[in-house]
C-alpha cells in the first residue's frame, strides 16, 4: 500500500457560541486515509461537514478533539502548506490583481525565485488557457475564468497534495472537461488530488476512491468501481432485435456453452448519493435507527462485494 | 572530501533561511495590502490636503510674522488628521475584510505564518502612510520657503527657517532685575513714568564644541505685563559680554510680545569656561507701571530647517503607525466598525493622557480636597471629618485608575511636532528617538496582542 499523505483519526469538531454551549457537531469522529496518488472524492450533501473537514485539513479551523495530519505534518504548518495546493469552493482571490499579479503574489509567498516564478506563472497561464486574459484584472473575469485562476494559484508550488473543492463549478463543459483532463494528468505525475464535488458525475470520472459524508459522519468509503458495480446483475444490449430473435437468445442463454458479450450494469454515483441520503434523512431523527438503516444501506449495497468497500461503524453516541 | 556543518552552522542557516523567508512573505503581503490601499484612492487625501494647504494661504493675515507659523500649524495638523484617519480607516477593515471576502484562505494555506502576515499588512499601510507624509510634507515645505521668499527676512529672523539646538547652560543666574524710572508725571489723577528695565542672566557651563561655527544665537522674548494686550513690547538693547575679557557686543532690537527673536552674537563672547552674560535693558513707555518680564536661551549653530521638517514628519509617521498596530490589533477580534471606533477611542483618549496624568497626580493630595471642597461646598471648612476621608479614599482611587489610563493609553501629543514647529523649536535627536522608542514600544505591545489573538483564530 502506498503512503498515506492524508490522515485523520477521530477528528471531531463542534461549533459553539460566545457561552461556550454547543450550536452543531459539525464533524464527528473522523478516520480517513488518503494514499499518495490518488484521486480522491469526498462527498456529501450541504451542511454534511466537507467544508469544516477540508479547512481542519488546511489548519484554517482548530479540531475539537482528535487529530489529522497531511504529508506526516500538522494541518497549517508551514512544512505542510509548503507541499500542497489548495483551490477553494470559490476563487476567493485579491479582485483588484491581475493573472499575472496574482499568480506572482502566491509565488513568493513560496519564496520562489524570481526566474523560476515568471517561467511557472507563464506555463500555468497557459495551462489553464487565460493567455488571452492575464493582463487583465480578476474582477473583469468570468466565474469560469475566476476558477482556472483559482486553480492556477494552487499548483503555483507544483504541489504533491491538491486540495480542490468543487473545482469544476461554474465551468462550461469544455472547460469542465479541461480540468478533468487535468485532474487526470496530475495524477500519472504522481500527484494526490483530494476533491470535494457537488457534480457526481465529474467524480465518478476521475475519483479512484470516494467518500461520503453525513451530518458530520463518515457513511461510504471506498473504490468507485467497487461502489458502483452491482453484483449478480448482467444486462444484454443489442440493437433491432426481432421478438423471435430475443426468444432464440434466450434459448441459447439456456444451452450451455455459447459465448455471449455481456456487460456489468452499474448505477450511476448520483443514484448511490441519492439513496444513501434519502436513507439518512428518513432516518436522521432517531441516531439508532440512523445507524441501522445505514448499516442495512451498505449492507444491501455491498453484499457479495470485496473487501475494498466497508461500511462504518456507526455508533450513535457522540 | 566537504565537512559536515556543524551545529553552530546548521542553526544559523535554519535561521538565516527563516528570515529570508519571513521577508518573502512580510513583503509580498505588503505589497498587497499597498495596492489595495491605492485601489481605495488613500492617496486622494494628498490632493484634499493640498487644498486645505492653498485654503490656509486666504486665511487673514494675522501679522506677517505670524504667517509661517500660522502655516505650519495648519498644514502639520493636517498632516496629523489625514495620517490618522487613513491609518484607522485602512487599517481596522484590512483583516475583517480579507476573512469576509475569504482572501484569507489562499494565503493562510500557503507556507506564510499568521505573524507574517499581520506584519505584511502592518508594512503595506506603512508605505502608504510615508508616501503620504513625505508627499505633504514636499508641499507643506515647499509653501513655507515660497511664503518666507516672498516676505523677505530680517536679521532678527535669521533662524526662524533654519531651527536650532538648545543648548541650556548648566547654570544660569539672574543679577538683579533694575528698574530705572523717571519722575512720575501726575495725569488725570495718575502717576505715569517711563524709564528701562535691566535684567542680566549669566549662563554657565555651555558646551563650547557645539557652537561650531563663529556666531551664536540668543533666544530671547519679551512679555510686557502691563499691555499684555499689545503685541509691539517695543525697542530693547542686547548686550552680551565675555565675563573673562570683559569683551562686550550689543544690539539694538524691536520685539513683540511673547514672540521669541533670536538675536546673533560672536562665537568669542563665550569664554573658555562656556560662561556668557547677556543682559537685556528694555524701555518702558510712558505708563508702563509693571516690568517687563523677559526670558533668554543661548542657542548654539542653527541646523537647517528642513531637518527640523524632517524630524517632524518622522514623528508624525510613528504617531499614524501606532495607530495602525492598534486597528490591526483591535481588527483581530472586532469586526471593522468596532475595531474603527476603537482606534478612533484610543485616539482621542491617547490625546488626553497628559491632562488626566497631571490631573491624577494632584489628586489625594491635600490641596485637591482643598480645592474640591470650594469647589463643591463653597468653604474648605466643610471638607473635614467623614466626609475628608471619604473624599480622600475616592480620590486615591480615582488617581490609581486615571494613572492607569494614561499609562494604557499611548501619550499621542508625545508624538506631535506641531507645537515645537509652529515655534521654530529644534527637535533634538533625543526628542526624535525618545518619540520613536515610546511608539515603538505601544507598537509592539499592539503587535503582541494581535499575533497571540490571530494565531488562535479560526477561520470559517
Amino acid at each position: 500500500m502506498s503512503e498515506t499523505v492524508i490522515e485523520t483519526r477521530n477528528l471531531s469538531k463542534e461549533y459553539r457560541d460566545f457561552w461556550g454551549k454547543r450550536k452543531v457537531l459539525a464533524l464527528d469522529d473522523l478516520n480517513l486515509d488518503v494514499y499518495r496518488g490518488e484521486v480522491f472524492g469526498y462527498l456529501g450533501p450541504n451542511g454534511s461537514g466537507k467544508t469544516t473537514s477540508v479547512k481542519l485539513l488546511l489548519g484554517l479551523l482548530f479540531p475539537t478533539s482528535g487529530w489529522a495530519k497531511v504529508l506526516g505534518e500538522p494541518p497549517g504548518s508551514v512544512s505542510a502548506n509548503q507541499r500542497i495546493g489548495f483551490l477553494p469552493e470559490e476563487s476567493y482571490l485579491y479582485r483588484f490583481l491581475n493573472a499575472e499579479e496574482t499568480l506572482d503574489f502566491y509565488g513568493r509567498l513560496f519564496k520562489i525565485p524570481t526566474r523560476e516564478r515568471r517561467k511557472r506563472i507563464d506555463r500555468l497561464i497557459e495551462l489553464v488557457g487565460l493567455e488571452h486574459a492575464r493582463k487583465r484584472q480578476l474582477k473583469e473575469y468570468s466565474k469560469g475564468m475566476a476558477r482556472r485562476i483559482g486553480l492556477a494559484q494552487a499548483l503555483i508550488n507544483d504541489p504533491e497534495v491538491i486540495f480542490l473543492d468543487e473545482p469544476t463549478t461554474g465551468l462550461d463543459p469544455i472547460g469542465t472537461r479541461e480540468i478533468k483532463d487535468l485532474i487526470v494528468s496530475l495524477k500519472e505525475e504522481g500527484k494526490t488530488v483530494f476533491m470535494c464535488s457537488h457534480l457526481l458525475a465529474d467524480v465518478e470520472d476521475v475519483c479512484d476512491r470516494i467518500a461520503m459524508l453525513f451530518l458530520g459522519r463518515l457513511e461510504v468509503i471506498g473504490n468507485v468501481s467497487d461502489l458502483l458495480t452491482e453484483k449478480g446483475v448482467v444486462s444484454f444490449r443489442a440493437e433491432n432485435v426481432k421478438p423471435e430473435t430475443a426468444d432464440r437468445i434466450q434459448q441459447a442463454l439456456e444451452a450451455d456453452g455459447s459465448y455471449m458479450g455481456t456487460e456489468k450494469v452499474s448505477r450511476s454515483l448520483e443514484d448511490l448519493f441519492m439513496k444513501v441520503v434519502r436513507e439518512k434523512s428518513g432516518a436522521a431523527a432517531d441516531p439508532e435507527a440512523t445507524a441501522k438503516a445505514a448499516e442495512a444501506a451498505l449492507v444491501a449495497k455491498t453484499a457479495g462485494d470485496d473487501e475494498s468497500v466497508r461500511s462504518q461503524e456507526q455508533e450513535s453516541q457522540g | 572530501m566537504q565537512k559536515p556543518p556543524s551545529a553552530d552552522e546548521a542553526l544559523l542557516s535554519r535561521l538565516l533561511e527563516r528570515v529570508s523567508h519571513a521577508s518573502a512573505c512580510i513583503l509580498a503581503v505588503a505589497s498587497i495590502t499597498f495596492k489595495d490601499g491605492l485601489r481605495k484612492k488613500a492617496l486622494f487625501t494628498i490632493t484634499l490636503f493640498a487644498v486645505l494647504v492653498i485654503v490656509s494661504g486666504f486665511l487673514p493675515w494675522v501679522r506677517a510674522d505670524f504667517r509661517i507659523q500660522q502655516l505650519t500649524r495648519v498644514s502639520l495638523g493636517g498632516m496629523a488628521f489625514f495620517a490618522m484617519v487613513v491609518a484607522i480607516f485602512l487599517a481596522a477593515p484590512n483583516i475583517p475584510d480579507d476573512i469576509s471576502r475569504k482572501t484569507i484562505f489562499t494565503v493562510m494555506t500557503k507556507p506564510a505564518r499568521r505573524w507574517h502576515m499581520l506584519a505584511g499588512k502592518v508594512l503595506g499601510l506603512g508605505y502608504i502612510l510615508a508616501i503620504m507624509l513625505v508627499m505633504m510634507g514636499t508641499l507643506t515645505y515647499a509653501h513655507i520657503r515660497y511664503l518666507d521668499y516672498r516676505m523677505g527676512l530680517d536679521e532678527g529672523e535669521l533662524p526662524r527657517l533654519q531651527g536650532h539646538k538648545r543648548t541650556y547652560a548648566a547654570e544660569v543666574e539672574h543679577e538683579g532685575r533694575s528698574l530705572q524710572l523717571s519722575e512720575p508725571i501726575i495725569e488725570s489723577g495718575r502717576a505715569l513714568a517711563s524709564g528701562f528695565e535691566r535684567i542680566t542672566y549669566h549662563f554657565r557651563g555651555l558646551d563650547r564644541r557645539q557652537f561650531r561655527g563663529e556666531t551664536a544665537f540668543c533666544q530671547v522674548v519679551l512679555f510686557n505685563h502691563a499691555f499684555s494686550y499689545v503685541d509691539d513690547v517695543g525697542t530693547a538693547l542686547f548686550l552680551a559680554r565675555n565675563p573673562s575679557t570683559g569683551a562686550v557686543v550689543t544690539e539694538i532690537f524691536g520685539a513683540e510680545t511673547l514672540q521669541p527673536r533670536f538675536i546673533a552674537f560672536p562665537k568669542a563672547m563665550i569664554d573658555a569656561n562656556g560662561d556668557v552674560s547677556i543682559t537685556l535693558i528694555t524701555r518702558h513707555d510712558m505708563g508702563s507701571y509693571s516690568a517687563m518680564a523677559s526670558s533668554a536661551a543661548v542657542l548654539s549653530q542653527p541646523s537647517l530647517y528642513v531637518i527640523n521638517f524632517v524630524k517632524g514628519l518622522a514623528l508624525l509617521f510613528m504617531q499614524g503607525m501606532v495607530l495602525v498596530f492598534i486597528a490591526t490589533a483591535a481588527s483581530t477580534f472586532l469586526t471593522s466598525t468596532v475595531s474603527v471606533i476603537t482606534a478612533l477611542f484610543v485616539y482621542f483618549t491617547g490625546s488626553l493622557t497628559g491632562i488626566i496624568r497631571d490631573q491624577a497626580l494632584a489628586l489625594g493630595t491635600e490641596e485637591s480636597i482643598f480645592t474640591m471642597a470650594e469647589h463643591t461646598h463653597g468653604t474648605p471648612e466643610m471638607a473635614t471629618g467623614v466626609t475628608r476621608s471619604m473624599q480622600m479614599g475616592v480620590d486615591y482611587l480615582l488617581r490609581y485608575f486615571y494613572l492607569g489610563i494614561s499609562i494604557a493609553f499611548p501619550n499621542l501629543p508625545a508624538f506631535s511636532p506641531t507645537d515645537r514647529m509652529a515655534t521654530s523649536e529644534y527637535i533634538s535627536l533625543g526628542a526624535l528617538w525618545g518619540g520613536l522608542s515610546y511608539g515603538l514600544v505601544y507598537a509592539a505591545i499592539a503587535f503582541g496582542v494581535a499575533w497571540a489573538v490571530f494565531q488562535r483564530k479560526e477561520v470559517a
